[in-house]
């Protein structure tokens, strides 16, 4: 009895866990990062582009952070006060959380977080940022993401 | 037997032990030669082609299982190279997904202990290995699918518990599947093929996805079918059993050298249980020294794989391409190193297994110098080939620490002694070590953090020195074992009367301090024996060791015939021998009658049966049933000690062990307490007394035994012993054999 039970909650995990549609098996080359560089060393402000290729109509850029899981809302970025404000969250707002929405294939970086605490190290300086495609109602379209590592060069980041 | 003890022939059960005495050293160079320790080093070494046709089963054992140690590596991998595009992939964060990765781990740590217990004393081995194999096969597909924290908890959960096996089974399998000489190599092999998964795992990595374009979901998809069709090809693998290479042909030695061995044998062995096998590996030496080596080199090499990672990265700016080949370059060149370590240290073994630990021990200094080489060098050539020197003496460590492991200890063990390696590796010192180097990490830097794990290398090594002195004896040791549980049993089979116990050779410790030094007791069937010594002379410690309370670090326990040195002391009672402990062996807060029957559920008896125990005490003391129902801790000394006696009416041992029965009591209670025990002798219960009072023994007995500082330094007639002037002198003396006299 208890082993079915065991069984059974391993079956509900893996059946609530998995699944066999909408998986991306092969990679989506749709959008292409142009610039800056993978691992090059840049100074601040900082442009990143890419080339869309027909994705969007939305992009969002996720700067030193996860980006949301496919399916869900730039939403889950914002706190709950945020949430329960109307027109909120914004675009200014999703900035400040370095979250960047846009329908354009550029965005411009003023800033980054500083990392590290008092001791810094060279990996502090290390920042990732993810492009997600988003529909008009700021939900993740697709497993797809598209990633760059650069290095702020120091006493840069905010 | 007649009726006094001895053989039809005239001849004593001692003499019988004696006898196997005399053989036991012809016997132990004969049973090392069969168990590949032949001091022969390289000569006459045969191939290892040559030596696995020996076998009978050919390569296909080694083969299967190296090819399952090859996939099993798949999804680590995977996970390890994939990681951030998972992560990005199901929005799942690095700190997540790092915690899911460490539960795989303890998963593995966590399924190798059960298994092993669910395979002792049962030829079923590689049923686990193939059943765990589609099991991490099935996770690894699944994990292409997973699409939520959830679905990466059970793939990673279950992939870790199913290749839990590897450790638990893998070796074992192989090492009983082979002769001992070839085993080294064979184990070396296997470690090549761990070697070289970890070559391809990377590489496979890079090909499907950046040559067949795949997402990491299709590399899942791709390595989980050839996990799946490795499972298929593993799928004929059978359990050799248990010993066919070592155990049974040093038992076929013996019984070569007892030609007139009656009828087939009996295994009349007790089997120990899961944690008597565990406690018992941790009393052997070597066994506690390479597992305690274990844990410290887990504490040097997982966060060594942690942190040379990010080193990589922010030192050299190695991306994750970079990176992966060149773990895979590295771990390459172990592969070599692999193949000639083989027939090497195969020829350490065969001339002195401490060789290969001490062999191990000099490869592990190396380590460290090519540790601090290639942190420190401002060259990235340097660097590569320091890395390269790390992994390949970190590669020889397994075959080496393991063919000693394996070799020492019956082959029924040999799953427990795997896993729990497997745990004080990756569980003590892996956890531990990260721990301990993020906090390194922190002060002093990357390159500080792999560096500092040069101190748990040298400290492993000095472990392991260590280590090297105690194999030979623990090698002697297991070879004693068989030898004796295999004479005893012909002597058995023959006819020949043995003593209903016999403790041979007993060394016991409380921790550092060694309490009894090379004992041999005899107690035969319904015989009284007194054991008498000064205070702190090793008597009740003998008495633990026999009714299990206290196991000993060397000797055996045997007891009608039956092997029990390691059983626990509740089984030992299942069997016929209680105790009576020294002082008020009684529960204080329970009453007379509820003291008596707690005695009872010692043993699943009816209550008819303690009942009858209970009427039997109050005919016998019938100062107990005016007490019955007063607290036990309001009777006076002597009615306490009868309350303990009550026992023997209860449990009615084969063998009961009492003692300082006599002590601070009335010389009139002392006297009905005596009576008491002659009756429960009478009635065929051997007794052993144990008693600072000789005068009190030697009117009860025959047959005595003296202790001092641990040893026995009488062991004869009693009334002999009160010629012994220079061993009573010390204690009770000259009253007591006056009294007598």
């Amino acid at each position: 009895m208890r082993r079915l039970a065991v069984a059974s909650v391993a079956l509900a995990l893996v059946l609530s866990g998995c699944a066999l549609s909408g998986l991306a098996f092969r990679e989506d080359d749709r959008v292409t990062i142009l610039e800056p560089a993978d691992r090059a060393e840049v100074t601040l402000p900082l442009t990143i582009r890419w080339s869309s290729g027909g994705a969007g109509p939305y992009f969002a850029v996720f700067v030193d952070r996860e980006p949301v899981r496919p399916g869900q809302s730039l939403r889950a970025v914002a706190d709950d006060s945020c949430n329960r404000t109307p027109g909120c969250p914004d675009v200014a707002y999703l900035r400040e959380r370095y979250v960047y929405l846009t329908d354009q294939t550029w965005i411009d970086l003023d800033v980054v977080a500083r990392r590290g605490g008092s001791q810094r190290t060279s990996a502090d300086n290390r920042h990732e940022a993810t492009i997600v495609l988003v529909d008009g109602e700021g939900r993740r379209i697709g497993e797809a993401a598209y990633t760059v590592e650069f290095t702020v060069r120091d006493e840069e980041a905010s | 037997m007649n009726v006094d003890g001895r053989n039809g022939d005239g001849t004593s059960p001692l003499d019988d032990l004696d006898a196997l005495e005399q053989a036991r050293e012809t016997l132990r160079d004969r049973a090392r030669q069969v168990l590949g320790v032949s001091g022969a080093g390289a000569a006459d070494l045969p191939p290892l082609a040559e030596g696995i046709a020996r076998s009978g089963v050919g390569w296909y054992p080694l083969a299967a299982l190296s090819l399952l140690i090859v996939v099993d590596q798949f999804q680590t991998w995977g996970f390890a190279i994939l990681g951030p595009e998972v992560s990005r992939a199901l929005g799942v964060g690095k700190g997540t997904l790092a915690f899911l990765v460490l539960l795989k781990t303890l998963s593995v740590m966590v399924a190798s202990l059960p298994m092993a217990a669910f395979v002792q004393h049962r030829t079923r081995r590689a049923l686990v290995a193939k059943v765990t194999a589609f099991g991490w096969a099935i996770a690894t597909l699944c994990s292409a699918f997973v699409i939520n924290v959830w679905g990466l908890l059970v793939v990673l959960v279950a992939d870790g518990a199913s290749t839990g096996s590897v450790e638990a089974v893998h070796r074992p399998l192989l090492v009983d599947s082979y002769p001992p000489e070839v085993r080294v190599r064979v184990l070396s092999v296997y470690r090549a093929a761990f070697a070289a998964g970890t070559v391809i795992a990377p590489l496979l990595v890079g090909l499907i996805t950046v040559v067949a374009g795949f997402t990491w979901r299709g590399v899942f998809v791709v390595m989980g079918i050839m996990c799946i069709a490795a499972a298929i090809v593993a799928v004929r693998l059978r359990d050799p059993g248990f010993g066919r290479w070592d155990t049974d042909r040093v038992r076929a030695a013996v019984r070569d050298a007892s030609p007139d061995q009656g009828e087939e044998l009996a295994q009349r062995d007790v089997e120990l249980g899961f944690f008597e096998i565990v406690r018992r590996l941790l009393l052997i030496p070597t066994i506690r020294r390479i597992l305690a080596a274990w844990a410290v080199l887990g504490m040097m090499i997982f966060p060594l794989y942690t942190f040379l990672f990010f080193f990589l990265d922010e030192r050299w700016n190695l991306g994750p391409g970079g990176r992966s080949l060149l773990m895979a370059g590295v771990w390459a060149v172990a592969i070599p190193v692999l193949f000639v370590f083989g027939r090497r240290g195969e020829a350490m073994f065969r001339e002195d297994p401490a060789k290969v630990i001490q062999t191990a021990t000099r490869s592990l200094v190396v380590f460290v110098i090519a540790l601090v080489v290639a942190v420190t060098s401002p060259f990235f050539v340097v660097m590569v080939v320091g890395f390269t020197g790390v992994f390949a003496v970190a590669a020889l460590l397994q075959p080496a620490l393991n063919i000693v492991m394996l070799s020492i200890i019956p082959p029924e063990m040999r799953s427990h002694a795997s896993a729990l390696a497997g745990i004080f590796l990756a569980g003590v010192g892996g956890i531990g070590g990260v721990l301990l180097l993020s906090g390194v990490d922190r002060r002093f830097g990357i390159a500080g953090a792999i560096a500092s794990v040069a101190v748990p290398g040298l400290i492993a090594a000095l472990i392991m020195r260590t280590a090297a002195r105690t194999v030979n004896d623990d090698l002697d040791r297991m070879i004693d074992e068989i030898v004796e549980r295999e004479e005893i049993q012909i002597l058995e089979a023959q006819g020949r009367h043995l003593p209903m116990l016999a403790c041979r050779r007993i060394d016991f410790s409380y921790g550092q301090l060694q309490v009894l030094f090379d004992v041999d007791f005899t107690v035969d069937d319904g015989e009284m024996v007194a054991l008498l010594g000064t205070n702190g002379a090793g008597k009740s410690t003998l008495l633990r060791v026999i009714s299990g309370l206290g196991l000993p670090t060397r000797g055996s326990v045997n007891f009608r015939g039956q092997d029990i040195t390691y059983l626990d002391a509740e089984r030992r009672l299942g069997l016929g021998v209680t105790q009576i402990p020294g002082g008020r062996a009684t529960f204080g807060p329970l009453t007379v009658v509820e003291n008596l029957r707690i005695y009872g559920f010692s043993l699943p008896r009816r209550d008819r049966d303690v009942s009858q125990g209970i009427e039997a005490t109050f005919e016998a003391f019938p100062r107990l049933y005016e007490r019955r129902d007063q607290l036990a801790s309001t009777l006076s000394g002597g009615e306490q000690q009868m309350l303990a006696l009550g026992k023997a009416f209860i449990l009615e041992p084969r063998l009961l062990l009492i003692d300082e029965l006599s002590l601070g009591l009335a010389p009139k209670v002392v006297s009905e307490l005596l009576e008491m025990v002659r009756r429960i002798n009478a009635g065929g219960t051997a007794v052993v007394l144990v008693e600072q009072s000789v005068n009190i023994a030697l009117s009860l007995v025959d047959h005595a035994y003296f202790m001092e500082k641990g040893e026995i330094r009488f062991d004869g007639r009693a009334v002999e012993l009160l010629d012994r002037r220079d061993l009573l002198r010390s204690v009770f003396l000259e009253g007591a054999s006056k009294g007598l006299a």
